[in-house]
């Protein structure tokens, strides 16, 4: 893949204290870790906080930070760690090894799971979960991507082997009728 | 110029550069959408609604730009030398200080009668100076490395019907298990009960903390005099003793939060190559992770044998993280010096550092 090698180069360059290509690092996978600890515990403040962490602990450290083949599952499994301590920490630790599982393997949720957990307001998650069931899968699918993956549609069209267009209509149908189900 | 005047939320919401604007992600979309929110404010409710439900679909995440910002603003602060406290206070240490008004006046009495006993039974101890580090096998099987400037003391009936050793300074333990004899190390500050274990001790009697880390296994730690107390440490933990107030050299108190937590746990300091700080010396290795070069001071005496006069107030302040491996004294000056201003001189074994 070719962002492979771009993050690897950013993270060679950051190894040797760059801060211009952390900065970059950032920017390209800074959601992609949120995405992935809320995926996994559930709670967008926990993740959030740890993958600052994780890019905070990665300046602080930079001279002491090893050649990385993978450097994306590096941060997650970084990610994973830092969940895990903040959780710990918040006392949610019972939480924390649900979703851990016994032996550290992480389940993740499915986004009709996640996105109804993730959310604070009470009455948002009671009316989410019932307008998500009003989508077919489709567009629960394209939803997922372009809100929460933050693909742009030409990613989408090539992910789910259709037009461009087609994707298009299929989110606008589904805002269509998450915003009717969702008012307030 | 497209009319947008009977749009609906998913008109926007529908629409890339809404959504990158939402997201925070690209500064020109940011930028054209909020100028056009200025323009249009009939439709700032309706934009408000879009934005609220981007922010649900999204799962609530932080704007990118505003997170990197703030990320900036904190690593800017960070550049400025300051004394951070690191240690998380755990509350159950309240509880556990219940336990030591009760507990105090048992232990206060048993350490009386140890130390009569100590001083008849001593027969076999051990000592190291400054720069020197030595490796201890006691009959048992335990083995113990010695860091410099230390001391270890064997009681004549070790391993008879006990195992008890009394240590001044640093040391590093690995106990052979023996359900029937624990094993004890005796501190000025604590007691530390072990039955097999691997552990590191450093008790120096001029340093303003002592504190203990697990490696392997159990061990349980008392604390002496009344504020005594009994902690149990799984691997990884690190306890801290910080010692009453008038031990504390006075740069420290005046930089030192207003009160010391008298003890704290927390995990060890592993750095990503897995060299654990805290153990780094008995390969040799001089690790300085975020120290004051007060704190330093009393390290590198006892590294290099020498003795360290600061000439000015401001230089104590300086904090440095490095590794050093078979370095001279004057190679890890000189190091430091890339990092922060400082002159030093060297006559025998006196140290003069100045500004």
């Amino acid at each position: 893949m070719d962002n492979k090698l771009v993050h690897h180069l950013l993270w060679e360059r950051l190894r040797v204290g760059d801060q211009d290509a952390f900065f970059d690092l950032y920017k390209a996978l800074y959601y992609d870790l949120v995405n992935f600890g809320i995926r996994v515990c559930g709670d967008a403040e926990t993740s959030g906080e740890a993958a600052d962490q994780v890019f905070i602990s990665i300046w602080e450290k930079h001279e002491q930070l090893t050649r990385v083949e993978n450097v994306h599952s590096y941060l997650r499994t970084f990610l994973k760690r830092k969940v895990l301590r903040i959780l710990e920490r918040k006392r949610k630790i019972n939480d924390a090894l649900t979703n851990a599982g016994a032996e550290g393997e992480w389940m993740e949720m499915s986004y009709e799971e996640f996105i109804v957990k993730v959310q604070t307001d009470e009455l948002v998650r009671f009316k989410l979960k019932a307008a998500l069931q009003k989508l077919t899968y489709r567009q629960k699918q394209l939803i997922h991507l372009k809100f929460f993956d933050g693909l742009s549609y030409e990613q989408i069209a090539e992910q789910t082997t259709q037009t461009i267009k087609t994707a298009y209509n299929t989110v606008y149908d589904a805002i269509k009728i998450l915003r009717k189900e969702l008012k307030d | 110029m497209i009319d947008r005047s009977l749009f609906h939320i998913e008109d926007f919401l529908v629409d890339n550069t809404f959504q990158e604007y939402c997201a925070g992600k690209d500064k020109l979309c940011v930028t054209y959408w909020e100028n056009y929110i200025k323009a249009h404010p009939e439709q700032e409710s309706t934009i408000k609604d879009a934005k609220r439900l981007y922010a649900i679909l999204s799962g609530h995440k932080k704007p990118l730009n505003s997170q990197l910002e703030l990320l900036k603003k904190e690593l800017n602060e960070q550049e400025t030398p300051q004394i951070v406290p690191v240690n998380r206070y755990y509350s159950w240490l309240k509880i556990a200080a219940v336990f030591v008004l009760i507990s105090g006046a048992i232990v206060w009495y048993k350490n009386s009668d140890r130390q009569t006993k100590s001083i008849q039974n001593l027969i076999t101890s051990y000592k190291t100076i400054g720069a020197e580090r030595k490796k201890i096998e006691l009959p048992d099987g335990t083995i113990i490395m010695l860091n410099a400037r230390s001391s270890l003391e064997i009681n004549k009936d070790f391993n008879i019907d006990n195992r008890e050793v009394t240590l001044i300074g640093e040391a590093f333990f690995d106990v052979t298990h023996d359900k029937n004899k624990p094993f004890k190390v005796l501190t000025t500050d604590f007691d530390i009960n072990v039955l097999g274990t691997t552990f590191n001790v450093k008790a120096y009697p001029d340093e303003p903390t002592s504190e203990a880390v697990l490696i392997k296994g159990v061990i349980v730690m008392e604390g002496n005099k009344n504020r005594g107390n009994s902690i149990t440490l799984k691997p990884s933990q690190k306890v801290t003793f910080y010692k009453v107030k008038e031990t504390l050299p006075s740069t420290r108190q005046q930089n030192a939060p207003a009160k010391y937590p008298e003890i704290t746990i927390n995990s060890y300091t592993k750095k990503s190559d897995s060299t654990i700080v805290e153990m780094a010396w008995i390969q040799n290795q001089l690790e300085i992770q975020d120290q004051s070069f007060a704190d330093l001071k009393k390290t590198l005496e006892r590294w290099y044998n020498v003795e360290i006069k600061f000439t000015d107030n401001e230089i104590e302040k300086y904090h440095f993280t490095a590794t050093f491996k078979d370095e001279t004294l004057s190679e890890v000056l000189n190091a430091l010096q890339s990092a922060e201003h400082f002159k030093y001189e060297i006559k025998g074994n006196q140290v003069i550092i100045s500004k």
